[in-house]
Formats: structure tokens, sequence, C-alpha cells
């Protein structure tokens, strides 16, 4: 065939829509499996500084540890006599108001790591602090309960550790329109046609088989369902906006998705810290508000909770480099409308129980939010999915 | 030796080999030709960037202070990236094919990240100097390097304040495997650890006022021991080389442990501990050519890399895109993941990066899309890495390849047998050149095999 034949095939063929027969049955059924409630997992990475974030404005030991960096008074949103949120968490503080965040305070877990990429393991896999654990809890989620290749969706460049099971893996994409464009070589379609070998599952080609499979159909469901839903939202301009808003549109066009996961860098201040904080704050506070506000729009806000977590917090002391260090314990934020005890969920940090770093220790496990998260929201078993098991608490 | 074979050999134990090789090899027989391969790694060549930088550093700062090290460091980690693709340029044409397998091997048994790139280089020249050496003198050395004492802080670990982070490591995952040693153990180890330092140009150095040098209790020992006789101790037990042979096993033979193969294995690598040995052992035992061994293990992206570059020499431009590359498939030489290394076999396919992984012989080679009649030569874009700049060589392919029949590439291509519904559909395919059904040959599941 000479290269003008090909060329005005591909046009034509391009623009058909090929789904093998067996692929299209198979989303039938899936359709009709509506699972109601998601979760949406945000990882600030870098450690954010938690003490500048829901700030202690009447603490002394704040003010002396931090001569420079603390935040004034008079520059705090005030949530009670104690605490404050920082000046640019505005939209924040409405949630709060509302009843729609909780903030848990002093969030971690024994013999804290203060290396990046350890903490983040730890909890990505929800393992303890001297256990290697190659699975994320959200992959175990998917290994033991999951039925479909978009059972979990991160947003982004790679898969994360936390989304990756030992059998079953999330989908990771940037948008669908990336995905989509990615599986949708015609050539594909000749190979998932063609292929009628299910006998071969258990071994690796009937495996590689299998995902390419799963990862067509995954993505041509997203791109299929997501598009009928478009948000013109402000999400602000940032690269973490635009994965919210892609997120906020998922789970809009109703996406049959349980689990939602996106993460934020650059929060590793050491030096410099307070004009980047800000401005991260900001970024994810719009974000996070645009979100909520979609969701709301769309009445798919009750049914979502959106977790915002950090793999540390900084240490209480500032530093010559008017930043801060690694630290240990550290806020977290749960934003929903079902919330057991929406405000402060527990008392503030005290300063003058500090560990022998100068770090925060923490009060609550973050395995017992998680716990919790996976009993009362995704109806399952803790138990199944954390190794170490940690009594739940009741965020949600 | 059976072609079919030679190529197994190769692409285990090298990174693949060419057709014209391989006919210069299948009139030898297989103990010829292993012994060749093993010969052939006899005198490894380092890995050397030009880091002259960093001389120039030390002669105008002979005792510089660590943070403003650290500054320098800092300015100049672009090397790093240059190291990496340098490696992986060192794999897809390997100066020396087994032992350059076997510092990758030996990169994911002594997992270690660091910033230096002088203390990166020295560490990975130490992994291929020691590679088909004696197994517990790489592991001193490796002890001793300034990017390992720094990732398992060895340098944190004193006197007054033990770290047994590398202690633990040592033993769970360098030389023994869980449950073959106790709490008790680890502690006294990391005492005999103490006082291990470097100088910031890299040499290694006992900071003597940190040494504990009082007697340890280590397996039924009891003497002032260092880190060298406490490696020597562990060595002792079979259990340590049992667990290299299995590492070894499961990574050059099949993911699915065989103990009859491992003892084999064991009784050969015990108590010598000499790489080469298990190495010409395993490579020459009749069930490494078995037909369950063949084809059945699942590629790491590094030897995707590498099994496109054999087929179609190819250079990706800039560092930076290399990686963004590697970023994308889960496997950053330099960087691992975490101190047990990558886990391999399944857990480099997820959805993603199986898309990824197909479509990545034409986004580097190609117009992005699988070449057929039915396919996007209209596409104004690649789905991935549309900004990446590749040179290829397709002239180095056309020499081996022009006028070839498909058998010729499918034997070159593939490790297993080809599913036959997918061998019919590729040969009812159109192709109008070699090298388009090359690219097709590669997009298929099978290609992902090795």
């Amino acid at each position: 065939m000479k290269r003008r034949s090909f060329l005005k095939n591909s046009a034509l063929a391009s623009s058909l829509f090929m789904v093998p027969s067996f692929v299209s049955a198979m989303d039938d059924t899936l359709f009709t499996t509506l699972g109601r409630k998601r979760l949406v997992l945000i990882q600030l990475h870098g450690g954010n500084d938690g003490l500048n974030t829901v700030i202690p404005y009447r603490n002394d030991i704040y003010y002396k540890s931090r001569p420079t960096l603390a935040i004034k008074k008079s520059n705090v949103l005030k949530l009670n006599d104690e605490l404050g949120l920082h000046k640019n968490l505005k939209p924040l503080r409405k949630l709060f108001n509302a009843g729609e965040l909780s903030i848990i305070n002093n969030v971690g877990y024994p013999n804290p790591n203060r290396s990046h990429f350890r903490s983040s393991d730890i909890w990505q896999t929800g393992s303890a602090s001297q256990e290697v654990l190659h699975s994320g809890w959200i992959g175990r989620y998917l290994d033991t309960f999951g039925n479909k290749p978009y059972d979990a969706i991160e947003i982004g460049k790679s898969l994360s550790l936390l989304m990756k099971g030992d059998t079953n893996n999330a989908v990771v994409t940037k948008s669908a329109k990336d995905l989509h464009a990615i599986a949708d070589d015609p050539f594909f379609n000749k190979i998932v046609t063609s292929y009628r070998d299910p006998h071969l599952s258990e071994h690796n080609m009937g495996y590689l088989y299998q995902t390419l499979i799963d990862g067509k159909q995954s993505a041509n469901y997203i791109y299929e369902k997501s598009k009928t839903k478009t948000s013109y939202r402000d999400y602000g301009n940032s690269a973490f906006g635009k994965q919210l808003k892609t997120m906020a549109e998922f789970i809009n066009s109703g996406i049959d998705t349980k689990v939602y996961y996106a993460s934020m860098g650059g929060f590793d201040t050491h030096a410099s810290q307070s004009g980047r904080q800000d401005k991260l704050l900001k970024t994810y506070a719009q974000a996070v508000s645009a979100m909520v506000e979609d969701l709301k729009a769309n009445d798919t806000f009750k049914d979502t909770i959106i977790l915002t977590f950090s793999e540390f917090g900084r240490r209480v002391a500032e530093n010559a480099g008017l930043g801060t260090d690694h630290g240990a314990a550290n806020n977290v934020f749960v934003i929903g409308s079902k919330l057991k005890k929406p405000g402060l969920f527990n008392s503030a940090p005290s300063l003058t129980n500090l560990d022998l770093n100068g770090d925060i220790p923490y009060e609550v496990d973050f395995r017992s939010i998680y716990a919790n998260i996976l009993n009362n929201w995704l109806e399952v078993s803790n138990e199944k999915i954390l190794s170490e098991s940690v009594a739940p608490i009741h965020v949600i | 030796m059976k072609r079919e074979h030679i190529y197994h050999l190769y692409r285990r134990a090298g990174f693949g080999i060419r057709p014209e090789e391989v006919d210069a090899l299948q009139h030898l027989t297989l103990d010829a030709v292993v012994d060749d391969l093993l010969m052939a790694s006899e005198n490894p060549t380092p890995l050397e960037l030009d880091l002259t930088i960093y001389d120039r550093y030390f002669e105008e700062n002979p005792e510089p202070k660590y943070p403003e090290f650290r500054q320098f460091v800092k300015s100049c980690n672009h090397l790093l990236r240059t190291f990496n693709s340098e490696w992986v340029q060192r794999i897809c044409d390997p100066t020396e094919a087994l032992n350059e397998r076997m510092t990758l091997f030996w990169a994911n048994i002594f997992s270690c990240e660091d910033e230096t790139v002088s203390y990166i280089q020295t560490f990975n020249n130490v992994l291929r100097k020691n590679a088909l050496g004696d197994f517990k003198g790489l592991t001193k050395a490796v002890s001793r390097e300034p990017a390992m004492i720094r990732y398992l802080d060895i340098s944190k670990n004193s006197k007054k304040m033990p770290n047994e982070n590398f202690a633990r490591e040592l033993m769970e995952l360098f030389m023994l495997g869980e449950g073959y040693y106790t709490e008790g153990d680890i502690k006294e180890a990391a005492r005999a650890f103490t006082g291990y330092a470097y100088h910031l140009d890299g040499r290694f150095k006992i900071r003597e006022g940190a040494r504990d040098t009082a007697d340890k209790n280590f397996f039924g020992f009891k003497g002032p021991m260092d880190g060298d006789t406490v490696i020597d101790i562990i060595a002792q037990q079979e259990q340590c080389a049992r667990f290299i042979c299995t590492k070894m096993y499961r990574y050059f033979v099949n993911e699915k442990p065989q103990e009859e193969h491992i003892s084999e294995m064991v009784s050969v690598f015990y108590p010598s501990y000499m790489i080469k040995d298990v190495m010409r052992f395993m490579l020459k035992a009749p069930w490494f050519y078995e037909s369950t061994n063949i084809g059945t293990k699942i590629k790491s992206p590094i030897d995707l890399f590498a099994s496109i570059y054999k087929m179609v020499p190819y250079k990706i431009v800039e560092d930076n895109d290399g990686i963004y590359i590697q970023e994308l498939l889960g496997q950053v030489l330099l960087r691992p993941p975490n101190v047990a290394g990558w886990q391999g076999g399944k857990n480099w396919i997820d959805t993603n990066t199986m898309l990824l992984r197909l479509k990545l012989p034409s986004v580097l080679l190609g117009g992005g899309y699988v070449p057929f009649s039915e396919g996007r030569f209209d596409a104004k874009r690649k789905p991935f890495a549309d900004h990446i700049k590749v040179r290829v060589g397709w002239q180095q392919f056309q020499e081996a390849y022009e006028g070839a029949d498909d058998a010729l590439m499918i034997e070159a291509l593939f490790a297993t047998k080809l599913i036959e519904n997918t061998r019919k559909m590729i040969a009812n395919l159109e192709a109008i050149s070699e090298a388009e059904r090359c690219l097709q040959l590669m997009s298929i599941p099978e290609f992902q095999l090795t």
C-alpha cells in the first residue's frame, strides 16, 4: 500500500471511535454499580509548616521560638481564643464556620522519620515507622475491595505508592484528554480485538494483555463520561488548581470512582519561608474552595470527603535561614458535610512538651484516621487494609 | 549453541545481542559461549564523567566547611543527571555486557542515593569493579563509601549515640533477610560500625573518638570487632549465600524461586563468595534454558530502553528528557524508591505505564502512533513526550534488517512466542518498510517480556 492511500484511510479511521464489543459489554454491567461515597486525598509535599497554618496566636513559646517567622496576632483568622488560621485560608474559615471542616491537631506516628521520602512512604502505605510496605493503603483497598480498573484515580504524572496495590492499581492521568490520547492508538484496538486468551491471565503475558484492556477501557470510560462536564469556576492558575478542577469534573460527571488523589509540592521551606508559604496556602485554599463550590453546585459534596495531609510538620523553632526544618506531628484537614466533630477536633499542640529534636510529638496516629475512613466512609473493615491495627477515631 | 538460547543468555545476563553477533556464536558450545561472556568482563571500564570542577573546588578550598560544600554540590547537581544519562547509555551499549548487568543488579541490592555526584560516581564504580568479584569484599567496600555512609546514617553512628540504620539494612536487605537475626544482633553490629566517616573529598576515614572499641557479642563471637569482622561473621552463615543466590535466581532466572536450583547455586557460592563462579554455574545450568524461564520476565523500564536500542540505536538529546521518560515509567536510575530498591515484576505495570510502554518505541523512534494503514499519520502531536528530541540511528537498523523477512526481526525482538492471534493480526498488517514493521512489532505486549 502506498503512503497516499494510508493517509486517506487514516483520516477516516481516526474519526471512528472503536471499542471492541466485549469491552463495551463489560462497561454496561459496571455502570450500574454506582457506589456513592467518595474520598479525596490531598498531600502537601515537602512538609507543610502546620504551626504557621493553624496558629497558636496566644502562645508565648510560639512567638519566642519564631522571632521573625511567627505570624502576628492581628493577621490571624481566629477560630477560638487559642488558635487561628493563616490569613490566606479565608475560604477554609468559611467551611470551619459552616461546620464543614475538622482540624485534627498533632497527627503523626511513633518514632517519627524526618526524611521526606521515608515519611511520605509511611503516610502513603500506612506502615509503622520501621516497617517497609510496598503497597499503598488505598492500593490494598483496591486489592481487597476493588472491582474496576478506575476505582481510584490519581491526577498526576505517574502513579504514587499510595495508589499501588499488590494486584490492583489506580489509574493515573493529568487529564481525561491526555489519557485518551495515549490509549487511543488505533493499533491498540487491533491488539485488544484479536486477543482471546483469558486462560493466560495468571501469567505475566496475560497480565500485560489484561492491563492493556483495563487501561483502554478506563481511558474510554473516563473520557466519554467526563466530557459532558466542564467547570468554569476559578481554581487559580496553578498546576494544583488544574488538578482539582479535573478532579471536580470527574466527580461531577458521575464517574464511578471511590478514591481520588492529587498532590501539591513546594512546602519544604527551609529558607525564606514566609512569602513562599503564604503563596502556597493561597493556591491551596483557592483550589480547594473552588472544588467544594463545584461539588455543592452539583450536589456531590454531600457524598465527598476531602482529607489533606503532609508527610510531617516542621520544627517549632525557626532556623537561621528564615525557615524551618523537618519536624514531626502536624495538623490534618478533613472537609465534608457529615463530620462527627466539626471545628477543632482536639486541642492545640502543647509547645512545652516537645521531643528531643524540638518537634511536636504525635497525639493522634494517622492510621486511626485511615481506620475511621475505611470503616465509616468506604464501609469496609479497616483490619483488612492496615497491617498494624490502630483503633479508629471518630472524624466521620 | 541454539540461537534461541544465545538470545536468552544475552538478554538476561547482558542487555541483548544483535543477530550478526548471534551468527558468530552459534557454532560454539554453551560452555564456550558462557566462558566468552565472562572473559569479556575481566577488566571492567569505570564510568567516569569529567569532574574537574570538583578537583578544582578542593584545590581552591583545601578545607571547606560542610555547609559551603553542600552549596557547591547543589550548584553542580546537573552533573547527576548527566551521570544518569551516561549510565543509561552504557547499559544500552555496554563495554562489558555481563559486568554491566551485574552492576545494575548490585545497584538494586545496595540501594543508595545521594546528591553528591562525585560520591555517586565512586559508589557506582565500586559496584562495577567488584560486580563479579568477591561478595564479602564488595560489601565491605560499600560500607566505606561516602554515599552509603550518608544514605544509611553510618556517620551518625557513634559510641555515645548508636544509629542502627545501616546495621539493620545490612542484615535485612544486603546479607541475610528477615528472620535470621535478632534486635540484639543489630545493636551489636551497629557498635562495630561506629566511627565510620568520610572526608568531604570522598576519602574514607575513621573518627577514633566515635568508635566503640569494647567487646561485642555477635552471632556467638566475642571481641572488639569492627565492621569488616561483622561482615565476615555474617558471611559464615550459609543463609547469607542462600539469600544472595535467591536474589540472583529471581533476577536472572525466574521470579518464582526453585529451592532445588538455588541449593545448587549455594553449594558453588558458599563459602568462597566468588560471584563470578556462581554466575558461571547458573548461566551453564540446564534449567537456565528451560522454556518456563525464557521470555517470562517483565522488562524493567531500563531493560525496555536497552532492548529498543539493541534494535534501533537512539539517543535522547537532553539529559532531563531521558529522566522525564524514566519518571513516567517508574524507574529513575540513581533514584531508587527506598532502601529496598525496585520491586520489579508486575510492580512495573499499571494501566498508565502499560500504555506508555507500548507507545514508547513509536514515540521515541517514530511519529508517536504505531504506523499501519488505519494509523494516525495525520497526528500533529505525539500523545506524550512530544517536546523530546531524539537522534535515531535508522541506518544501523537498515544495515542489519534491510530486505529481511519478519522471521529475523521476530527472532531478534521477542524472547517469547507471539500469541497466535496477535501474530496473525500483525502478519495481516501492511507496512511500507522494515522500519514500520519493526515499530509495529515493538508495540505489542510480547515485547514487554524478556
